[in-house]
């Protein structure tokens, strides 16, 4: 046997994964998101990227200086020494920076995406709303996922009476629409970013949790869980060892879904005014802003729409691809 | 002899990653009308291929009939048009699978499923077809029919539906019954009513049949004359007697040895080492030369045909005279 | 011969339930009130149809499922309520191998973590003889060393069941179930894997339970052999003397089923009529005597004893 070393289970879904181009292109959209939410300072901001000033080199964007506290580096580069000189991110705003002189204009080549009602660079607040999406799209449903998984890992284990209980608990979570539930906790509590994470978070495990214990009921059969069992390993090392690398495709792409649908409940929530607390830019939030302009202001009802739906689709796409590429029937695993 | 269905050098291959690989290499065999033919072999030695492709039944793409001709009635089915193929199947040939519970319907009453058979090739009355299916099913052996033939098939255990099922393949009184291990999922008690009933109807009814099974002890009991394949070829063709007698393939033998008897107690096999080559592996010269001992140099540079050495006993093996069978 | 292992009495009810608040409604007695004893070293056969409890006997004994009744005795020491943590010990001496070795090995762990798995979780040796004694199995159960960086699905059936064999086999127990570890197997690959078993035993001194449908198999490899019909043994004696002189009706009509590869001989046709009974609301008195060619009156009515019909050939049937 002189084949190449086998790829393992992953490596076929990958394989299988790559032969989707949609999905594929899916993915590239997602990593950029990820790519522009990680170096927003440097794509979006006030301040400069690189600065030579006074035969010193500085760098506003990742520094603080305590001689530039408090300075419009705007208005520095604008008499600057020769020799000196300044890069600025391709976009020169930052998202929080009013210009009451220039209140909904409409895009330029000044503000290549317009301004909202204060002011404030479209495009840019587009790009560092992207890392507020994302955290809060991931976040949220890595809490669902892992309260999901205990919970539904434990139903599918232990069956009978454990079963019967936390089923239960699964039902009544589940006859709660969970929209309204968020609205009412963000009610009574700060809007805040962790908030929204962690009430999202705690309000849609419902759908992991009955994927994992119906998996789980189902890999309980196995002979290689008897077998473990029977070599003595102990409940815990039986669960994590294996049965929920066996159940976690399924669970990994509710989860890209799952993203999708937080990063959705958010712009609502934000859409609502519940959402994202100002001045932090977000997506939903600068498209709420476009209900009062409508009728003129395109431009903020179309690129703030354009990257929610972007960002969902995406996630979507990828979360079907996936869906194919762990699929038994197609990976003839079992 | 008057034969039901001769399959003339049949070659089938299956593509997958880009590669074709050939699964049935030229096999050729010939059921007689009212025998029963064995065919005899292990996991993906295109037994089952061989029976799908007289049904017409292979998916293609990914497999492909590459040359060979299926006779029946004078006409090749290979060359039959759907529509024509569609009249043969389940009329004039029928089929019965492993699995009997995969097999039927879940929706429809076991009744409701032996009338459609009924229904698609003869023209029938509700009255008729009802009276047909309690024919069928009290012929198969399932008791108080009336009742039975409006259970679902859930409703019913392995061997009840294996029932159905021949009653499903006997419903337009085929020529050819083709039985694809058909007591394989089965405990030995009902295997030994299910073979005695499709040896009874084969009397019964005149038909030929052809059964695919890995299991000699069952080729023993009621086939007339078996074909050994082995890695997609024919490698034996004798009458049952002279094939258990004077088995003429180093391969048949390691399956006779394989199978413990009921007489001798624990000791070793004699078993075959290895595993089978798969399609896309296979060595030049004869294929069951890794496997073999008795393997010589000759084994290896050429493929060695089927040829006769006894009267009507054909082997493909180069050392066909030295083979012989320990008892 | 010294006793191994003994059961007095084993009962493996499963509950039956219904309605919303999944109230018990009934049960199914898979395994009703079994005494056995296995020596050490020996090989006892189980055979009986599907669903006469013979898997659920095996995975109860080591306590793959918890006992409903009756004791199970190892090495003289009643394991029958041990909690999981009070198993442990025992498990290193005692386990399984399944029939379906497509669904018994993990398919997301290398043959290696799946082999050494036993050996791990007892803490058996360092790292590196941890690795010595998995290579050393592997060449013990007939399997290359550079199988250990694979996975389970780039084997074919007969490799599988080797691999679940050196799991079995890793930490070297006393005691092993083989669940009908050959039906799922080619022919020629079933005597590969009937040899090694046979081999492993003289090796080990290891003592099997092993379960099959197959008579053909059961017969080979046993010592003794226990028939099971609905829950129950039925009959059990040493292997040839089940064959040569079976006493129990549904035993000799399990045995002129068993195909021969012999056309000469041919069997004198005894077909069982009916199906086996659910196992939920078996037959009162002799289970069998619904489907029993010489059933009597009595059979209906009183349940037959196992009892000694001499020589130590035990059988439970009123007409014997």
């Amino acid at each position: 046997m002189s084949e190449p070393k086998s790829p393992g289970f992953w490596g076929s879904v990958w394989e299988k994964f790559k032969r989707d181009r949609f999905a594929l292109g899916a993915l590239v959209v997602i990593v950029v998101l990820f790519g522009i939410a990680v170096f927003q300072d440097f794509l979006a901001g006030s301040r400069p990227i690189v600065l030579k000033y006074e035969g010193e080199y500085y760098f506003p964007v990742l520094f603080q200086y305590p001689e530039f506290f408090q300075t419009d580096f705007k208005d520095l580069v604008k008499e600057l020494p020769g020799g000196d000189f300044a890069v600025f991110p391709p976009v020169r705003y930052s998202p929080t920076e009013n210009d009451l002189l220039s209140i909904l204009v409409p895009p330029s080549s000044e503000h290549y995406f317009g301004t909202d009602d204060r002011g404030r660079d479209v495009l840019s607040r587009l790009i560092h709303g992207a890392r507020i999406s994302l955290s809060i799209g991931f976040i949220a449903v890595g809490i669902s996922a892992i309260i999901g998984i205990i919970l539904g890992g434990i139903a599918g284990y232990y069956g009978g009476k454990t079963d019967f209980i936390v089923s239960r608990l699964f039902e009544v979570m589940m006859t709660f629409p969970v929209f309204f539930l968020i609205l009412t906790i963000l009610a009574f509590r700060d809007p805040s970013i962790y908030n929204i994470m962690i009430v999202i978070g705690v309000t849609s495990w419902t759908g992991v949790a009955r994927l994992i214990r119906g998996e789980f009921l189902r890999l309980r059969k196995y002979g290689y869980v008897d077998a473990a069992i029977a070599l003595g390993g102990n409940d815990a090392r039986v669960m994590t060892k294996h049965m929920l690398p066996n159940a976690l495709a399924p669970v990994l792409v509710d989860c890209t879904f799952g993203i999708a649908g937080a990063i959705l409940v958010e712009s609502a929530l934000s859409f609502l005014g519940f959402g994202v607390p100002p001045p932090d830019p977000s997506w939903g939030d600068i498209l709420s802003q476009s209900q009062r302009y409508v009728d003129f202001a395109w431009w903020l009802v179309l690129f703030p729409g354009a990257a929610i739906f972007l960002t969902v689709t995406a996630f979507n796409l990828v979360g079907e691809g996936f869906r194919n590429a762990v699929d038994p029937k197609f990976t003839g695993d079992g | 002899m008057d034969s039901a269905l001769e399959i003339r050098d049949l070659r089938i291959s299956f593509s997958a990653r880009g590669k074709k690989l050939e699964v049935v290499s030229g096999v050729s065999l010939t059921v007689p009308k009212g025998k029963i033919i064995g065919v005899v072999g292990e996991s993906g030695c295109g037994k089952t291929v061989t029976a799908l492709s007289v049904m017409r039944l292979i998916p293609e793409p990914p497999g492909s009939i590459d040359s060979g001709e299926v006779i029946f009635d004078d006409g090749n089915l290979l060359e039959y048009s759907e529509r024509d193929m569609r009249a043969v199947r389940g009329n004039r040939i029928s089929m019965i699978f492993q699995e009997p519970i995969s097999s039927l319907n879940p929706v429809f009453t076991v009744g409701d499923q032996i009338g459609e058979a009924l229904r698609t090739h003869l023209k029938i009355s509700k009255r008729e077809e009802r009276q047909r299916v309690v024919e069928l099913l009290k012929l198969v052996g399932i008791p108080a029919p009336e009742r039975r033939m409006k259970n679902y098939p859930h409703e019913m255990s392995g061997g009840m539906s294996q029932r159905v099922m021949i009653a499903m393949a006997l419903a337009c009184s085929p020529e050819v019954l083709i039985a694809d291990e058909p007591t394989t999922a089965l405990d030995v008690t009902i295997q030994a009513g299910i073979l005695e009933l499709i040896d009874d109807l084969r009397v019964k009814m005149g038909m030929a049949v052809l059964l695919i099974t890995h299991d000699l002890g069952i080729v023993a009991e009621v086939a007339h004359k078996v074909y050994v394949m082995y890695a997609g070829k024919v490698v034996e063709d004798a009458a049952t007697k002279d094939l258990f007698a004077d088995p003429k393939h180093p391969y048949t033998v390691g399956l006779l040895h394989s199978i413990p008897d009921l007489r001798d107690s624990k000791e070793k096999l004699d078993a075959i080492p290895g595993v089978v080559p798969s399609p896309g592996d296979f060595p030049p010269g004869c294929r069951f030369q890794d496997r073999c001992p008795l393997v010589i140099d000759k084994c290896r540079a050429e493929e060695p045909p089927l040829a006769e050495h006894a009267p009507g006993h054909l082997s493909a093996c180069w050392r066909a005279d030295d083979v012989e069978l320990k008892v | 011969m010294k006793e191994l292992l003994r059961i007095n009495g084993l009962k493996k009810y499963f509950p039956i339930t219904s309605g919303i608040l999944s109230r018990v409604s009934n049960y199914v007695k898979a395994v009703d009130g079994i005494d056995l004893a296995i020596g050490r070293g020996e090989t006892v056969g189980l055979v009986g149809e599907s669903g006469c409890g013979k898997t659920t006997l095996g995975k109860t004994i080591i306590k793959l499922h918890e006992p409903t009744g009756g004791e199970i005795i190892f090495e003289e020491r009643d394991i029958t309520n041990l909690s999981t943590s009070g198993m442990r010990p025992v498990r290193k001496r005692m386990q399984i191998v399944f029939q379906d070795p497509y669904g018994s090995l993990n398919p997301r762990m290398k043959v290696e973590d799946i082999v050494s798995e036993g050996l791990v979780i007892h803490g058996v040796s360092s790292n590196a003889e941890r690795r010595e004694a998995v290579r050393e199995t592997m060449r013990t159960v007939g399997l290359r060393e550079d199988a250990l960086a694979r996975y389970p699905h780039e084997f074919s059936g007969g490799q599988r069941q080797r691999i679940a064999i050196a799991r079995a086999i890793a930490l070297r127990p006393d005691f092993i179930v083989c669940d009908e570890p050959i039906s799922a197997l080619d022919v020629s690959v079933q005597a590969q894997i009937i040899n090694l078993f046979i081999e492993l035993q003289e090796r080990f001194g290891l003592t099997y339970l092993f379960i099959s449908h197959d008579l053909r198999v059961v017969k080979h490899i046993s010592d003794r052999v226990a028939v099971m019909y609905l829950g129950k043994i039925i009959e059990l004696a040493a292997s040839r003397e089940l064959y040569e002189n079976p006493l129990h009706p549904y035993t000799k009509i399990l045995i002129s089923s068993v195909p021969v590869a012999d056309p000469t001989r041919k069997r004198e046709a005894a077909v069982l009529k009916g199906d086996v009974p659910s196992p939920i609301d078996p037959p009162g008195g002799c289970a069998f005597h619904p489907r029993c060619p010489i059933a009597v009156e009595k059979c209906s009515r009183e349940e037959p004893a196992l009892r000694d019909a001499g020589g130590g050939h035990m059988v439970a049937c009123h007409l014997v």
